[in-house]
């Protein structure tokens, strides 16, 4: 049933990543509906799914939609988005709607980890990504967890309890659970190497961080790994420096932002016609 | 790792380590045994306790070989690197930044001291008291993960950036050869020029392909070492003549010549007569570059090299040699498996080719031109030679000491040592029929368990 | 439609034949390494230079491994993995390989192939101290003794008219090159970057005479076409390409950047601008030659202790302005040492200059496409807003 008001504008945002696909509507600036949903082997259908349950917990049809804008690794397959952003670009805009005063970004996602640097209007300044086999990113963390047949958040609630970060050399997440292993038959706590793992993945992504350089203001966490206590700990202690992460899921960061774009874009669309 | 119980040396060998000899240092200073004994089990162990772990895992663990008093001098040399390097340098002694596949005959004589990025790392640990080792291991991986951003994931251990950019170390002077032994410390030298700190640069441009053989070659090198020489005189206010590095020559000539007689003998020994953490530390100090004092470890390897021919004379095995020991010998570079553990799992490693080469290449003392003697020697490194060259002289130390093996081991990222591995090992089958194994070490910290199973697996093989 | 490319592909078609013809006349071939080996003294005593080096195909890299190892850059295992392969018609039909040793990867390689492939190898040692006497003075004389075994296999020695012509006849193609870079100034230019380095890498294989034939005939065919007069409504971005070797058939980065309608305006890879980049042989002799091989726009394995003076610095730079890219995209490709440890100082010298700086490190495998096109676009996000932005400020002052 359409509770279409007269007069408003409804804007999509739809973030497929590899891990979850993920959708946020706004009518005019404000968020009235999202949904997360599992990314599938079929990624379209994914991102349909996704925007599909957003729509109707925002009570509005399809039809209703003025733009709708697709990002996240899935959004070349997104044939029903009017346009296609990268997520970078939707990550800044995201993180700068929460908090306007935000500076910085890290988002640390199942694959990939950026750090962004953004000016006062949200808009991208400077970003740096992961290299292959860099690591640090959430994969590393889930390899591990899924050996010591723990589920993330309790991996993520053993760092808290840890005496001190057992060194963890291996970047790789496949010789780190090796590692993990000999640690675990060496006798060392499973807190204790807990906390190394978050240390390690920390180190990392403070490491790419500080590749794009600090220019005050906020510092932001996204993505779905933003909600992993034991990390946000960690990394806060690395840095040096507090970490806000959005009121809202923050896995629906780079979904927000791409609403915000389809909003923009769209009125500037209608501006520019104006003319 | 964790946190595991201390080793300290017992007290029943205290009478006889104190009457050995004293250390004599290249300022003329003395450092008696006694002193020696004082700091290594009462004041080391409360600043470092990092260097007192007791497990085996730790394979910078204490030798507990005690009876042979170069190993506790040797890791006081190790220990006190900071307080010695910090003092001569308050001094006016400026330090250089040298690799590890190279002599050091030039910087000496000039004034300076040379150290090689491992040497750097322990000047930069000894900065930092009171640490344990997982906290030791925290700290360097910190700064190592600072360098590895300021210059590429993909350099093998940092080229000595780490401590010098990233940490606190007051280096003078970057001033390697670029030698092929190690390409990466070779293009890291332009990575200072991006660093926090500013330093003079320098390149010991070293020429390639049959450079011994080429007149010119060995004319530029010599003129490489004559520049090198000048620029730290820059710092010293000194000039150096050539009499000042015929003397320097003879002293490292006599230190190298050392190590090869004390390796020749141990070599040929029924039993090992050290355990193979002290015998790496033997032989290496003919580097003369391993302590940052070359008078310093001429002493303490004139007394090694006493102590281990009496061994071999009453059939002494060092402490924790297995019987019927597999004798491995390592090649490639800078990187050893733990001695220890391989040890434990029926093996020794006899030998290693790294820093080998350039203790091997006694340099001539009979000529007049020292920069050229120099120049010559140092371009028939059997480490820069082309692959039949390098294998000749590998084979050659295999024979003399007597490996059952060959383990290849390269340090992830290093592309130069890595390259030839396959090449090597296959001329040495060729030549020898020895079994050989390739591994990739890990990058940089702790062993894993992978590496060491890969070891032991060969040890198991090879093993008589 | 470029009719002389068609010409190119028809010449380079022929090519292998006309070697496998050449060698049973009792020509020699020299497989060339590294840009920094003077081809015109390869020339002039009558052998047949040929650039070797490959890229951009990732089983073969794989292959290679068998030699080497897994931490040597794709460039130098797929290399391997040609000969391994023994199908190329330029790597098998090389009577010897000649190299000069400024990047020690291709140097080991060199090894591996005398070693494994039988190949008769000739290595120029190239001084990295190669802005001083000393320096200079060393390489002319391993030049000399270089030339020295050149002329034993040519079986005569180097004729100093042959050398004048030979330096005349490479000068020429360096010039024409150049020329061609001339048309990617322009907003629209008749031909692109990914062509041009292809009309280049075509010379690694053609006879010379052929290859400057055909590039006079390019730079007039492209002179004659009529400039585009498309309205401009779309955004264009110009990037300036840096980094590693971009060998004859990795066009993986050309190819994701064509695709995403990125415009590509300069290079200074070895395979692009900087084979003719600040190369100019004043004097047609081994002493000219010399000298003008070490002042060229180097490599950065060739290693230079002062930023300001450094040359491929200063090439990058000029390239930028002239040119007027938006932003640089760095690409290297994995365990390239000297091009990887320089992209700290590379991205700090540009954002001082407020210029975006994009690294994209990547190898020749096809997975990670997706990634490069995420990352690129998000820097073409990045320039079209700014220039928006100016574009607004621009109109606005205008009112």
């Amino acid at each position: 049933m359409s509770q279409l008001n007269e007069g408003k504008l409804y804007f999509a945002g739809v973030d497929i990543g590899s891990n979850a696909a993920k959708s946020v509507i706004l009518a005019d600036d404000r968020i009235i509906g999202q949904a997360i949903v599992p990314t599938k082997a079929d990624v379209e259908k994914s991102g349909v799914t996704a925007l599909t349950a957003a729509l109707e917990s925002a009570g509005i049809s399809r039809d209703d939609l003025s733009y709708t804008v697709a990002t996240g690794y899935g959004r070349i397959s997104a044939s029903y988005a009017d346009e296609v952003i990268t997520e970078i670009t939707c990550h800044a805009k995201g993180a700068h709607y929460f908090f306007p005063n935000a500076r910085a970004i890290i988002d640390i996602g199942g694959q990939d980890s950026k750090a962004i640097k953004l000016d006062s209007n949200g808009n991208v300044v400077d970003f740096v990504m992961n290299d292959k086999c860099a690591a640090g990113t959430g994969k590393f963390l889930e390899v591990i967890a899924r050996a010591l047949e723990v589920s993330i958040d309790d991996l993520s609630r053993k760092t808290l309890a840890g005496d001190y970060a057992c060194p963890i050399n291996s970047t790789c997440a496949v010789f780190a659970e090796s590692e993990v292993i000999s640690l675990l038959a060496s006798g060392e706590k499973e807190e204790n190497i807990a906390k190394g793992l978050h240390y390690a993945v920390a180190k990392r992504v403070a490491s790419l961080f500080s590749r794009i350089g600090s220019n005050g203001g906020d510092r932001v966490f996204t993505g779905g790994v933003a909600k992993n206590v034991g990390l946000r700990s960690a990394l806060e202690e690395v840095l040096g420096s507090t970490l806000l992460v959005s009121p809202v899921d923050p896995q629906l960061n780079g979904a927000v932002g791409a609403a915000i774009l389809a909003r923009s874009n769209k009125l500037e669309e209608l501006e520019e016609v104006d003319d | 790792m964790s946190l595991t119980e201390q080793y300290s040396y017992p007290e029943e060998i205290r009478d006889e380590f104190i009457s050995t000899e004293d250390i004599v240092f290249r300022d003329g200073t003395h450092k008696s045994a006694e002193e020696i004994w004082y700091f290594m089990t009462e004041e080391a162990p409360a600043k470092y306790p990092y260097a007192f772990t007791k497990s085996n895992h730790y394979h910078r663990r204490l030798s507990q070989d005690v009876t042979l008093p170069s190993t506790i001098k040797h890791n006081y040399l190790i220990l006190t690197m900071n307080e010695r390097i910090s003092r001569a340098r308050a001094n006016g002694t400026p330090v250089v930044f040298v690799q590890g596949g190279q002599s050091v005959d030039p910087y000496y004589a000039a004034g300076a001291i040379a150290l090689r990025p491992a040497s750097t790392g322990l000047w930069a640990a000894g900065q930092h008291e009171g640490l344990n080792l997982n906290q030791e291991e925290l700290r360097r991986m910190n700064q190592r993960e600072k360098a590895h951003r300021a210059t590429s994931f993909e350099i093998c251990q940092t080229a000595g950036y780490e401590n010098i950019q990233e940490g606190n170390l007051p280096v003078d002077m970057i001033a390697p050869f670029t030698c092929l032994r190690c390409s990466d410390i070779s293009y890291g030298v332009e990575s200072h020029r991006h660093g926090k700190r500013k330093l003079n640069l320098f390149l010991g441009d070293y020429p390639l392909s049959h450079q011994k053989d080429k007149p010119w070659a060995v004319e530029y090198f010599a003129q490489n070492l004559r520049r090198l020489t000048r620029e730290i005189n820059g710092f010293t206010g000194r000039q150096t003549s050539e009499a000042d590095l015929w003397a320097e020559i003879k002293l490292h000539n006599a230190g190298r010549r050392l190590a090869v007689d004390t390796a020749e003998a141990w070599w040929a020994a029924d039993s090992p007569p050290t355990n193979g953490i002290d015998r790496r530390a033997i032989f290496q100090m003919g580097s003369m570059e391993m302590h940052g004092d070359p008078s310093a470890s001429v002493t303490v390897l004139k007394e090694a090299n006493r102590y281990i021919k009496e061994r071999i004379k009453k059939g002494v095995k060092g402490e924790g040699v297995p019987d019927n020991a597999a004798r491995i010998f390592v090649c490639g570079s800078c990187v050893r498996p733990n001695e220890y553990r391989t040890e434990e799992a029926g093996g020794i490693i006899v030998g290693n080719d790294n820093h080998w080469s350039d203790i091997s290449t006694i340099v001539d003392e009979e000529g007049s031109d020292p920069y050229l003697n120099l120049s010559r020697a140092i371009l028939s490194y059997p480490y820069e030679q082309d692959i039949k060259g390098r294998a000749a002289w590998t084979v050659e130390q295999l024979r003399k000491s007597r490996a059952h093996g060959v383990l290849f081991l390269y340090n992830w990222g290093c592309n130069t040592q890595s390259a030839i591995a396959r090449m090597l090992c296959d001329e040495v089958k060729k030549l020898t029929g020895l079994p050989s194994l390739i591994i990739e070490h890990d990058q940089g910290g702790v062993q894993s368990e992978q590496l060491q199973n890969r070891v032991n697996a060969f040890v198991e093989m090879v093993r008589p | 439609m470029i009719e002389t490319l068609g010409a190119y592909d028809e010449a380079l078609d022929r090519r292998p034949d006309e070697i496998v013809e050449a060698r049973r006349n009792g020509n020699k071939v020299v497989g060339i390494f590294c840009c920094y080996t003077p081809v015109e003294i390869v020339h002039a005593l009558g052998l047949i230079p040929v650039r070797l080096g490959w890229g951009g195909d990732d089983s073969l890299a794989e292959d290679g491994i068998e030699y080497i190892t897994n931490i040597q850059c794709p460039y130098v295992r797929q290399t391997i993995g040609v000969f391994k392969e023994g199908k190329n018609p330029y790597a098998v039909n090389t009577d010897l390989v000649a190299i000069s040793a400024v990047c020690l990867q291709e140097y080991r390689m060199v090894e591996v192939l005398k070693y494994y492939f039988g190949k008769e190898t000739l290595t120029l040692s190239v001084p990295k101290n190669f802005y001083l006497p000393e320096g200079q003075e060393f390489f002319l004389k391993e030049l000399e003794s270089f030339t020295g075994k050149l002329e034993i296999i040519a079986g005569r020695k180097l004729d100093q008219g042959q050398l004048r012509k030979s330096v005349a006849l490479y000068a020429e193609i360096r010039k024409k090159t150049a020329e061609l870079y001339e048309f990617l100034l322009l907003d629209n230019s008749p031909i692109r970057w990914g062509q041009i380095l292809k009309v280049i890498h075509a010379g690694f294989y053609l006879a010379p005479e052929t290859h400057l034939s055909l590039l006079k005939k390019l730079n007039q065919e492209l002179k004659a076409k009529p400039v585009s007069d498309k309205v401009k409504s779309i955004v264009k971005v110009r990037l300036l390409l840096a980094g590693s070797i971009i060998a004859p058939g990795n066009t993986k980065i050309i190819d994701v950047l064509e695709g995403l309608g990125v415009t590509v305006v300069a290079d200074d890879i070895c395979t692009g601008q900087r084979t003719f980049a600040g190369l100019v042989v004043k004097e047609p002799t081994l002493a000219g030659l010399a000298k003008a091989y070490l002042d060229r726009t180097p490599c950065a394995a060739q290693l230079y202790p002062t930023q300001e003076t450094d040359k491929r610095l200063i090439n990058l730079f000029d390239l930028i302005d002239r040119h007027r890219a938006d932003a640089v995209l760095y690409h290297t490709i994995r365990f390239c040492d000297p091009y990887t440890f320089r992209v700290e100082e590379n991205k700090a010298l540009l954002d001082a200059r407020e210029i975006p700086f994009l690294q994209l490190h990547t190898d020749y495998g096809v997975n990670d496409i997706g990634q490069l096109q995420t990352r690129i676009q998000a820097l073409v996000e990045i320039i079209k807003r700014k220039k928006k932005e100016a574009a607004h400020v621009g109109s606005q002052a205008a009112v």
